[in-house]
C-alpha cells in the first residue's frame, strides 16, 4: 500500500512517463558514466598530469600516484632553475641544498651554513647572488594577484610591489653579472604582471629576453609565459603560449587555459621560425582538442622526436576512444565527454541507432589511430610499453580480435613489461577472449577467472561490467548475471568506479532510466525464461572452486528474491499458475521482511470508487504474494463456474484485485518493486495494464453481466468507468509529454460513464457525485436475494 | 531672526570706514548666533555597524517614530597596511533599496520607503591616525581619490532608489597635532575632488584648543560630546559622558569659527576586568548578564556566576565597569552646550548610534527630547 519513495504528485509523474529526462535531482554524468577499464601509469607523464582525459577539467596532480622523476612534477621548472644555480657554482653544491636555499627559508647569511650552496656562495664571496636571493624571497610574497580593496579594478596595483620593481631596476643598473641581470629582469616581469603594469613587463621582456639567440633556459621561458599572459588574444599570443607551454611544465595548465582554439592553427604557425617552435604549436593544439586530434599527432611526429609528449597524446587519444566507443556500447549512455558538444539525446530507439552509428564511426577512427601508431617506433622502454598497450586496445576497439591477440603476444615476454602495462594487457586480453567467441557458445575461459576475482578486489567495476556485457551480447545471459551480480559490490555509490548503465527496454518510458544493480536490471531486461535458466543453473552448481564460489555468492543469498522476481514477471504476463509456482518457492522469511509487509499491508480484494493507497475499512486481512495469487485463482474459479449464483460477486472481487495490483491500488507491489511519483524503473511488459487497469475493467464488466441486481450492475459500470478514466489519462500522458490533462475532457470521453447515464439515469448522479454511495450500491446485491 | 548674508557683502563693497565695518561684523555675527527662540535641532543618527545588511524592524520603527532627516552611515574605515598601503576596512554592508520578491522584503521595503521619505544618507569615513602618519601628499592625493570613488560606488550600489544624490561627506578621525597637516591636506583634497559639503567630527580637545590644533578646512564640524576621557584611566568616572569634564572643555573665550553641529551619545558598554586586567568589552543587549551581576559601587559590578557572554567567558569574581548615559545626564550636557557653545539657529543633532538594543534603553519621549531640548 505504501510507496517506497514519493507517492504524491501523480500528475507530475504522468508528465514524465512519456520520455526520459534529467529534469531534476541526481542523474549520472561525467565521470559517473565514463567507461574507463584501463588504469594507465600516468606517472610516466609528469609534465602532462593536468591533461589526462577526464570530464573533470583536469586531474589534480595528487590523483597521480608515483612520480618517475622523484621530484614534484609541478615544480619541474624550479628544478631547472636549481640546475642553473648549481651551474653557477660549477655543480659543486648538492641540488637539494640549492633547492632548499632558493625555495626554502634557509638562512642565507650564515657563512658556516650546513647548506652547501649557501656555504659555497660565501666562500666565493658571491654577495651579489646572496643579495639577489634575499631580494627574490621578499618578492615571492607578492606573487599573486590580489583583489583591489578600493574596488576600482579587479586586481590591485600595490605601491609596495611597484617599489620592489624600482629596486630591481636600480640593481640591474649597477650589475655586470649577466645572469643576475636576467634574474632581476625576470623578477621585474613577474612583479609587473601581478601589479598590472603591462608596459613595464613588455619593455623588460623586450630588453632582456626577446633576443636571446641561443642557450635559452628556464628564465627565458618563465618570462615568456608572463609575456604570453598579457598579449592580447590572437595568433601571436597563441604562439607565445605554445612556446612557453612546451618548456614550462609547471605553468602548463594556466597557459593551456588561455590558448585560443578559435584561431586557425596556420596563423599561429606563421609566427614559428623552426621545427621545434612549430612542434610546440602542434603540441598545444593537440592538448587543447577534446575531439579527434590525430592530425596534430601526425604533425608533431613529423616535427619533433619528443617521445613523452607523443606517447602521452596517443594515450589520451586512446582514452578518448575508450569513452566514445565503450561508454555507449556497454552502458547505453552517451560518451561522457562528447565529441560533438554537450547536448542531451532522447533515450529512445532512434537514439540507440544514433549511438550505434557513432560507435561505428569511432571504431573507424580507432583504426586510423592504430595505423598511425603502428608506423611509429618508440625507443624509450616505458613509453614503448605504453604504445603496445594502446595498440592492443585499439585492435580490440576495432573488433580486430586476431590482431589484438597477436599484439598481446607481448604478455609472453614478461621481462619487457612493467606491472601496469602487463595488467592493462591482461584486461584487454580478457575482454578479447570473450568478445571473439561465437554467439551462443560463449563461456568464461578459465584463463580469466582469477583475473575477475583480482579485479573485483581492486574495485575495477568497469572491467567486470565489460565482461558481463560481452557475455550478454554473446547470448550467455546466465553467466552475464553471475558476473553482473558482483559489479558495484565493492564501490560506494559516489565513487568514480561505480557503474551506471541503461537498458534499451527502459528507453523512453522512465524518468530514472538507468540501473546500478543486477536485480533492477533483470527486473527490466530479463524474461521469465532467462530468470528460470539462471535459477536452474544456480541450483545445479555443485563446483566448489574459488571462481564458482565468487560468482554465485550474491545470487545464492538472493535466491528467494529471484523466485519472487520470476513470479512477479509471470504476474505481469497474467500467468497466475506459473506465478504461484514461483511464489511457492520463496521463503517465508522474505514475505515477512519489512519491504513486503509494509507494502502488502492491505486487502487487495477490496476497492471502492475512489480509494487508491490509503487504508480502508476493507483492510481486515492481508496477503503475501503467494496467498494473494492462491486466493485470486480460487475466486476466478468460482466466478467462472456457471452454476455459481454469486458469480457477479466473485468477478467483482477479482476485478478489485486486478485494480489494486495497478498504480492505482493498494497492492501495486505485485507488479513493481519501486513506486514513486517519477515513475522510476518502468516496465514495458505490462506498462499499459499497470496504468490503465484493463484487466480490472474487463472483470467489472463481467460482474455487471452476471449481476441480477440493477443497482449492483450500475456500480460495476461505475467501477469500469473508473478504470476507463485511468486509461484515458494514461493515453493522454503518453501522447502529451508537457501538458496537463483536462479532467472535464477526460470525463466526457468516458464511454462507461455515458453508458451509466443512459442505462441507469436514476442512479447516475448518486454514483458519480456521492462518494458515500458505494457501500449502499454494493449492498443492493443482497437485497436482490443473492447469498453473499 | 533672519541671517543677513547678502547685505553684509554689499555693505563691504560700498564703505571702507573701518570702525563701522567692525561694528557691522559684530552685528552680523551676532545676528547669526543669537537665538532668543532657541536652536532648531535637525534630527540625525549615526549608523556605525559594518556587518548588517539592513536595518532591523526595531530600528526602522525608531526611524519612523523619531523622523530623523539625516542618517550618517559609516561607509568604511581607512587603515594602513604594509602590503597594500592605505586601504578601506570594515566596509559597510548596509543596503537601502527597494526589494522585490518575498513578502518580508516587500514589507521591509514599504517600511524603508516610509522611513526614508524625507531622510538623507550622509557617508562617513573613519580615517585611522596611522594612515596620516605614514602618508606623503602624493599618497593622500591617491587616498582622497580612492575614498571618493568608493563612497560613490557604495552609494550607487547600496542606496538604490534614494532618489537623491548625497550632498555631504563626513570624515571622522582622531587626529593629533603631529598629523594635523596631513589631515587638513587630506580634507582639502576630498573637498576639491568631490565638490560636496565636507564636514568632520571634532573632539572636544581641538574644539577647546583652536589656536594650538588649528581649524580643519571643512564646511562644518560635528562636536562629539562623548568619549571625553580614556576609558580605562578614571575608575570612578563615566568615560562616555562626564558632565564635569564636558564643562571644562566647553568653557572657552572664543566661539568656534565653523558651523558646529552636535553629536550626543546613546550607547553603553561594559568593560570587563579579569584578575585586575582589562580584557574586553560587552555590548548591549545585557539581558542575560545582568542577573549575574552584583553592584559593588557606582559604575562597578562583580560577576556572581560563570557565564558565557558573546565571545567572552566571564568567571565568578570578574569585575565589570558598566557605562551608559542616562537621559538626565544627556539633558545636563545639552544645557551645558546651550550655555557655552555659540550654536547657530539651526544645527544638526546626531545621536550615536542607531542600534535597537541601545535605543530601547530610552523611551521615545526621552529620545525625542534630546532634539527638542535645544529649542527650549
Amino acid at each position: 500500500m505504501k510507496r517506497f519513495l514519493l507517492s504524491l504528485l501523480l500528475s507530475v509523474s504522468s508528465l514524465l512517463w512519456a520520455g526520459q529526462a534529467a529534469a531534476c535531482g541526481y542523474y549520472p554524468q561525467g565521470e559517473d558514466i565514463r567507461f574507463s577499464m584501463l588504469k594507465p601509469d600516468y606517472a610516466m607523464f609528469p609534465g602532462f598530469s593536468s591533461f589526462f582525459y577526464s570530464t573533470r577539467h583536469f586531474y589534480y596532480r595528487e590523483e597521480v600516484e608515483g612520480d618517475v622523476s622523484g621530484k614534484d612534477s609541478m615544480a619541474a621548472g624550479d628544478w631547472q632553475n636549481t640546475a642553473l644555480w648549481r651551474l653557477r657554482c660549477l655543480n659543486e653544491p648538492e641540488a637539494e641544498d640549492v633547492y632548499a636555499a632558493v625555495y626554502g627559508e634557509t638562512d642565507l647569511s650564515k657563512k658556516n651554513s650546513t647548506n652547501s650552496f649557501i656555504r659555497y656562495l660565501h666562500e666565493h664571496s658571491d654577495t651579489t647572488a646572496i643579495q639577489y636571493l634575499q631580494f627574490a624571497r621578499t618578492c615571492s610574497a607578492y606573487n599573486e594577484v590580489v583583489s583591489d580593496p578600493w574596488e576600482r579594478h579587479e586586481y590591485a596595483n600595490l605601491p609596495s610591489r611597484h617599489r620592489l620593481i624600482q629596486v630591481a631596476a636600480q640593481r640591474i643598473k649597477k650589475l655586470e653579472d649577466k645572469e643576475l641581470i636576467r634574474r632581476y629582469a625576470f623578477l621585474i616581469i613577474r612583479l609587473a604582471y601581478y601589479n598590472n603594469e603591462a608596459d613595464i613587463l613588455t619593455s623588460t621582456y623586450d630588453t632582456y629576453f626577446n633576443n636571446t639567440e641561443e642557450g635559452k633556459n628556464i628564465l627565458d621561458y618563465w618570462s615568456l609565459s608572463f609575456r604570453a599572459l598579457i598579449e592580447p588574444a590572437g595568433a601571436l599570443r597563441n604562439y607565445y603560449t605554445a612556446q612557453a607551454f612546451r618548456h614550462v611544465p609547471d605553468k602548463r595548465l594556466m597557459l593551456q587555459r588561455q590558448y585560443d582554439k578559435s584561431i586557425p592553427v596556420n596563423e599561429t604557425l606563421a609566427h614559428a621560425s623552426d621545427k621545434e617552435e612549430k612542434a610546440a604549436v602542434w603540441l598545444l593544439e593537440a592538448i587543447s582538442n577534446p575531439a579527434r586530434a590525430l592530425d596534430a599527432l601526425v604533425q608533431l611526429r613529423a616535427l619533433d622526436t619528443d617521445e613523452e609528449a607523443l606517447s602521452f597524446l596517443l594515450l589520451r587519444e586512446v582514452t578518448k576512444l575508450e569513452d566514445w566507443i565503450y561508454t555507449p556500447y556497454y552502458t547505453y549512455f552517451e560518451p561522457s565527454l562528447q565529441e560533438e558538444g554537450w547536448y542531451s539525446l532522447q533515450n529512445n530507439d532512434s537514439t540507440f541507432a544514433v549511438l550505434q552509428k557513432r560507435i561505428k564511426r569511432d571504431r573507424a577512427y580507432a583504426r586510423e589511430v592504430l595505423t598511425f601508431a603502428r608506423q611509429v617506433t618508440i625507443k624509450n622502454k616505458a613509453y614503448n610499453n605504453c604504445w603496445q598497450v594502446c595498440k592492443s586496445y585499439l585492435c580490440l576497439m576495432t573488433e580486430d580480435y586476431t590482431g589484438c591477440m597477436a599484439a598481446l603476444q607481448l604478455l609472453n615476454k614478461p621481462n619487457t613489461l612493467d606491472a601496469s602495462s602487463a595488467e592493462s594487457l591482461r584486461l584487454i586480453k580478457a575482454v578479447c577472449l570473450i568478445a571473439r567467441q561465437p554467439k551462443g557458445k560463449t563461456v568464461i575461459p578459465d584463463e580469466i577467472k582469477p583475473l575477475l576475482i583480482e579485479q573485483f578486489d581492486k574495485k575495477n567495476e568497469d572491467f567486470l561490467f565489460a565482461i558481463a556485457k560481452e557475455l550478454e551480447y554473446k547470448g550467455n545471459s546466465t553467466e552475464a548475471i553471475f558476473v553482473l551480480s558482483r559489479v558495484n559490490e565493492g564501490s560506494g555509490r559516489w565513487d568514480d568506479e561505480y557503474v551506471y548503465w541503461k537498458t534499451r527496454k527502459m528507453a523512453n518510458i522512465s524518468q530514472i532510466d538507468y540501473c546500478y544493480d543486477y536485480f533492477d536490471y533483470m527486473d527490466i531486461q530479463y524474461s521469465p525464461a532467462q530468470i528460470q535458466q539462471l535459477i536452474t543453473t544456480l541450483q545445479g552448481t555443485s563446483q566448489t572452486d574459488a571462481f564458482t564460489a565468487w560468482k554465485t555468492k550474491r545470487l545464492k543469498q538472493d535466491l528467494s528474491l529471484l523466485y519472487d522476481l520470476l513470479g512477479t514477471k509471470y504476474i505481469r504476463k497474467n500467468d497466475l499458475v506459473n506465478a504461484l509456482s514461483a511464489f511457492k518457492k520463496v521463503s517465508d522469511t522474505l514475505w515477512k521482511s519489512e519491504a513486503y509487509t509494509s507494502n502488502l499491508d492491505a486487502n487487495p480484494f477490496y476497492a471502492n470508487m475512489y480509494n487508491e493507497h490509503a487504508a480502508t475499512e476493507g483492510d481486515t486481512i492481508t496477503y503475501t504474494k503467494k496467498t494473494l495469487v492462491q486466493t485470486l485463482l480460487s475466486y476466478l474459479k468460482k466466478a467462472e463456474d456457471p452454476s455459481n449464483p454469486d458469480r457477479d460477486y466473485y468477478y467483482f472481487l477479482v476485478a478489485n484485485c486486478y485494480l489494486n495490483m495497478t498504480q492505482h491500488g493498494n497492492s501495486w507491489m505485485m507488479r513493481r518493486y519501486y513506486l514513486n511519483s517519477r515513475g522510476d524503473h518502468e516496465h514495458p511488459d505490462d506498462r499499459d495494464e499497470f496504468y490503465s487497469a484493463g484487466l480490472a475493467q474487463s472483470y467489472y464488466l463481467k460482474a455487471k453481466a452476471a449481476s441480477k441486481s440493477n443497482a449492483f450492475a450500475a456500480l460495476c459500470l461505475r467501477m469500469a468507468g473508473r478504470c476507463e478514466k485511468h486509461r484515458l489519462i494514461f493515453r493522454f500522458n503518453c501522447q502529451n509529454r508537457y501538458a496537463f490533462y483536462d479532467p472535464d475532457s477526460i470525463f466526457e470521453s468516458n464511454i462507461y460513464y455515458a453508458q451509466l447515464k443512459e442505462d441507469y439515469p436514476d442512479d447516475y448522479d448518486e454514483l458519480i457525485s456521492n462518494c458515500m454511495s458505494f457501500q449502499e450500491y454494493f449492498n443492493e446485491r443482497k437485497r436482490a436475494g443473492v447469498r453473499l | 531672526m533672519k541671517t543677513i548674508r547678502l547685505p553684509f557683502c554689499l555693505f563691504l563693497s560700498r564703505f571702507s570706514f573701518t570702525p563701522f565695518i567692525i561694528l557691522c561684523i559684530l552685528l552680523v555675527s551676532g545676528s547669526c548666533k543669537k537665538k532668543p527662540g532657541g536652536t532648531e535641532a535637525e534630527r540625525a543618527f549615526y549608523y556605525w555597524k559594518s556587518n548588517e545588511y539592513s536595518l532591523t524592524d526595531a530600528e526602522l520603527n525608531q526611524v519612523k517614530k523619531l523622523q530623523p532627516t539625516k542618517l550618517y552611515v559609516k561607509f568604511f574605515e581607512v587603515k594602513s597596511d604594509s602590503f597594500y598601503g592605505n586601504i578601506p576596512d570594515s566596509k559597510s554592508q548596509l543596503h537601502m533599496h527597494r526589494f522585490q520578491g518575498f513578502s518580508y522584503e516587500q514589507y521591509q521595503d514599504s517600511m524603508l520607503r516610509a522611513a526614508f521619505n524625507n531622510m538623507s544618507v550622509i557617508p562617513v569615513v573613519f580615517v585611522r591616525n596611522e594612515v596620516l602618519r605614514n602618508s606623503s601628499h602624493g599618497l593622500l592625493d591617491t587616498l582622497a581619490d580612492n575614498m571618493i570613488f568608493l563612497i560613490d560606488k557604495f552609494y550607487r550600489e547600496k542606496y538604490v532608489n534614494m532618489n537623491k544624490p548625497y550632498q555631504e561627506i563626513q570624515i571622522d578621525c582622531d587626529w593629533t597635532i603631529r598629523t594635523r597637516d596631513q589631515y587638513f591636506y587630506l580634507l582639502t583634497q576630498i573637498k576639491k575632488r568631490s565638490n560636496k559639503t565636507i564636514s568632520c567630527t571634532l573632539r572636544l580637545y581641538p574644539y577647546k584648543y583652536t589656536d594650538k590644533m588649528g581649524v580643519p578646512p571643512v564646511d562644518k564640524v560635528t562636536l562629539m560630546c562623548y568619549n571625553l576621557i580614556a576609558p580605562l584611566d578614571h575608575e570612578d568616572k563615566n568615560s562616555i559622558l562626564h558632565t564635569g569634564e564636558l564643562t571644562a572643555y566647553l568653557k572657552k573665550t572664543k566661539p568656534y569659527p565653523l558651523h558646529t553641529d552636535i553629536a550626543l551619545p546613546v550607547f553603553s558598554w561594559m568593560q570587563v576586568y579579569q584578575h585586575g586586567q582589562f580584557t574586553g568589552t560587552v555590548k548591549a543587549p545585557y539581558d542575560n548578564i545582568m542577573p549575574v551581576l552584583k553592584q559593588i559601587k557606582p559604575l562597578w559590578y562583580e560577576v556572581t556566576e560563570d557565564i558565557e557572554c558573546g565571545d567572552m567567558y566571564l568567571r565568578q569574581g570578574d569585575r565589570i565597569k558598566m557605562e551608559d548615559v542616562p537621559g538626565e545626564t544627556t539633558h545636563k550636557a545639552i544645557e551645558l552646550l546651550k550655555k557655552h557653545v555659540q550654536l547657530e539657529e539651526k544645527i544638526t543633532v546626531t545621536l550615536f548610534h542607531l542600534d535597537e538594543h541601545e535605543l530601547k534603553r530610552y523611551s521615545h519621549e526621552t529620545l525625542s527630547s534630546f532634539f527638542t531640548a535645544f529649542r527650549q
